[in-house]
């Protein structure tokens, strides 16, 4: 190749160099430009030769910029390079990387200037871009920071305990309360399985194994597991309290990761439990006894045990019996009450016959079947085997819907007890041909307290508790009730229950 | 009134309304009635006189009667032990029932519940009168 490079060689690479290049005279006046100053600027090669950069594209500057910039290239005689802004033909603003130097001659005088830019509008606005994200992106940390603040807050401050674990049962965090139960800080038991510093234990003293704790069987089943009536016993402090736990499974992307553990110390509120039990009792015993005296005096002037009394005096003593009476099933039903909100009551299955409990019961309310000259129907299916059942609870279900049946039948009316057996269930049914229950009743029928209010002015003795008495006996052993009514046409309970009768389950009381 | 029946009943109640309803009671279906207001009278009582039945309430002061009933089976009468005891509550309350069916083959009967007509038929199945 020729050493000497031509001339056309480098005009040509001028010519179609990537960057802008504009070369002037020693005044600024340009008498060269390539090509790519025409496609950045839009001004034609007529336009830009023999003017100023500053008429067309430059002048957006401060003027302290220019004046820099001259001092620069001209009196320094050294190349300036710089960011600056210029402007399109067509008015749009571009971003442009400059370098602008003076070309000497010979004896280092200045004989004109070249200007290269590089249209780096593009590049400005990614990394605007690329600013904006970043901004983002800190203001959304500073969020999740706060949050987390927050979270953390949030934690250390709930009066339960929290601790969370992994898939293997490590912990893998707790809350200060936790720290405080346990006996120790995070750090220390960081990673060491659940079970090496907290026990726990059933109302009886027995160890939960490793995989019936709630915990586990959080991880296990994916779903949220409550327990109540077990005891943590904390190994380090070796003090046991009676918890209630709430554990939770973590599930990131269907995938269980761990659990966390919920645990209350229940200490105060067994107390408070036990406080009302012993009332209820207390009370009960009070109550009953006063009642229970005037029922044997009452009786015993009714019978004539002292002397015939006269008709009238008979009348208002019925009254009195009455009264003292209704007052005693009262007592007994909200001692039921208080038993089934305190959930404290024993279940004592023993071999019955559930038919023989129903005719007890209808022979128990035989006066008063006679006096409404009801017709009592009974169907009872004769292979019912001798089921383990607590007869105590089943009088009770038997005695209140029969009773209602009755109580909420006009005279001359019709009660139908059907006692079956369907597959693997008892079922039963009470139906009556009386007032029935009203639409808007319907819903609150089972509620405590409440009495639909078509019977209310037919009959006064009701205490609005036997059926929700009833209902939470039956939802207590895995029964069911339900029922059809209509207003004046009358009313159908309907009840099933496992054939293989209750599970015993011990208890503070049984029912009265 | 209902003739005399050759029976004598111990009654130990606190209840003092209650005991007199029931001493009244017995009395006038014609047996010989005993009454004690605790169960320290009535474990004294019953030592004493040796009744047939002794109807027994469980929550009195002084002395309950289940720890009076317990008092009787260990004391050194042999009679103490074959003694036939009704117990009387107010409360279904299964910790009682359960001590009452460890100390052998008495009953128990829940107050409320009762008529005292039907009180007077169980002391007269218990002692075969009916």
């Amino acid at each position: 190749m020729n050493k000497e490079i031509d001339n056309s060689i480098f005009k040509s690479a001028v010519e179609n160099a990537s960057d802008h290049i504009v070369i002037t005279d020693e005044d600024g006046y340009i008498f060269y430009a390539n090509n790519v100053v025409t496609k950045i600027t839009g001004y034609s090669r007529e336009e830009i030769v023999g003017t100023k950069a500053g008429k067309l594209w430059g002048g957006l500057m401060p003027k302290e910029f220019y004046v820099n910039m001259w001092k620069t290239i001209k009196t320094e005689k050294k190349f300036f390079s710089g960011e600056l802004k210029n402007k399109r033909k067509n008015g749009d603003i571009y971003t442009a990387e400059s370098h602008i130097g003076p070309i000497l001659d010979e004896n280092s005088n200045v004989s004109g200037f070249i200007g290269i830019e590089i249209d780096i509008t593009e590049r400005k606005e990614k990394e605007e871009k690329i600013e904006q994200q970043k901004k983002y992106l800190l203001e959304l940390n500073k969020v999740l920071e706060d949050e987390k603040a927050k979270d953390e807050a949030l934690i250390s401050s709930i009066g339960d305990g929290i601790i969370a674990v992994n898939k293997q049962g490590k912990i893998i965090t707790m809350n200060p309360q936790a720290e405080k139960m346990v006996g120790c800080v995070f750090y220390e038991v960081e990673n060491i399985g659940i079970e090496e510093i907290i026990k726990i234990e059933d109302i009886a003293g027995n160890v939960i194994k490793l995989e019936d704790r709630p915990i586990f069987k959080a991880i296990n089943s994916k779903e949220i597991t409550h327990q109540r009536d077990f005891y943590y016993f904390f190994i380090k402090t070796k003090r046991k309290i009676p918890v209630s736990i709430t554990a939770t499974p973590i599930i990131v992307n269907g995938e269980v990761m761990g659990a966390i553990d919920v645990f209350r110390d229940n200490t105060k509120e067994n107390e408070i439990d036990r406080a009302k039990t012993e009332f209820v009792s207390i009370a009960s015993h009070q109550l009953r006894t006063p009642v229970s005296t005037m029922n044997w005096y009452t009786e015993m002037l009714l019978d004539g045990d002292v002397g015939e009394l006269n008709e009238k005096q008979k009348e208002y003593l019925v009254e009195v019996y009455k009264g003292s009476k209704r007052m005693s099933r009262l007592i007994t039903a909200l001692l039921n009450v208080s038993r089934i909100d305190l959930g404290v009551f024993a279940i004592d299955p023993q071999p019955t016959n559930i038919i023989e409990i129903s005719q007890e019961i209808i022979k128990v309310l035989s006066q008063k079947i006679k006096e409404k000259k009801i017709k009592i129907k009974e169907i009872y299916d004769k292979t019912i085997p001798i089921i383990p059942l607590d007869r105590g609870l089943i009088r009770i279900i038997f005695e209140n819907l029969i009773s209602n049946a009755v109580k909420y039948t006009g005279e001359k009316g019709v009660v139908e007890i059907v006692i079956r057996r369907e597959g693997d269930n008892i079922s039963i049914s009470v139906k009556d041909s009386g007032y029935g229950i009203p639409e808007n009743a319907k819903e609150k029928i089972f509620s405590k307290l409440y009495r639909a209010d078509n019977i209310r002015d037919k009959e006064v003795d009701g205490n609005g508790l036997g059926l929700y008495i009833v209902k939470a006996i039956i939802e207590e052993i895995g029964g069911k009730i339900w029922f059809d009514s209509e207003e004046n046409k009358g009313t159908a309970f309907y009840v099933t229950f496992s054939a293989e009768g209750m599970k015993k389950k011990e208890g503070a009381k049984a029912f009265a | 009134m209902e003739g005399n029946i050759n029976k004598t009943l111990l009654i130990v109640e606190d209840e003092v309304p209650m005991l007199i309803a029931l001493v009244d009671k017995f009395t006038r279906e014609g047996f010989r009635v005993l009454q004690a207001r605790n169960g320290e009278e009535g474990l004294e009582s019953a030592l004493r006189d040796h009744p047939d039945l002794i109807l027994l309430d469980i929550i009195m002061p002084k002395m309950d009667g289940i720890t009076m009933l317990e008092k009787l089976n260990q004391s050194a009468d042999p009679w103490g032990k074959k003694i036939e005891v009704i117990f009387l509550t107010n409360l279904s309350d299964i910790s009682n029932i359960e001590k009452v069916s460890q100390l052998g083959t008495n009953e128990y009967l829940v107050k409320s519940d009762w008529k005292i007509e039907d009180v007077v038929k169980k002391v007269k199945e218990h002692l075969k009168l009916e």
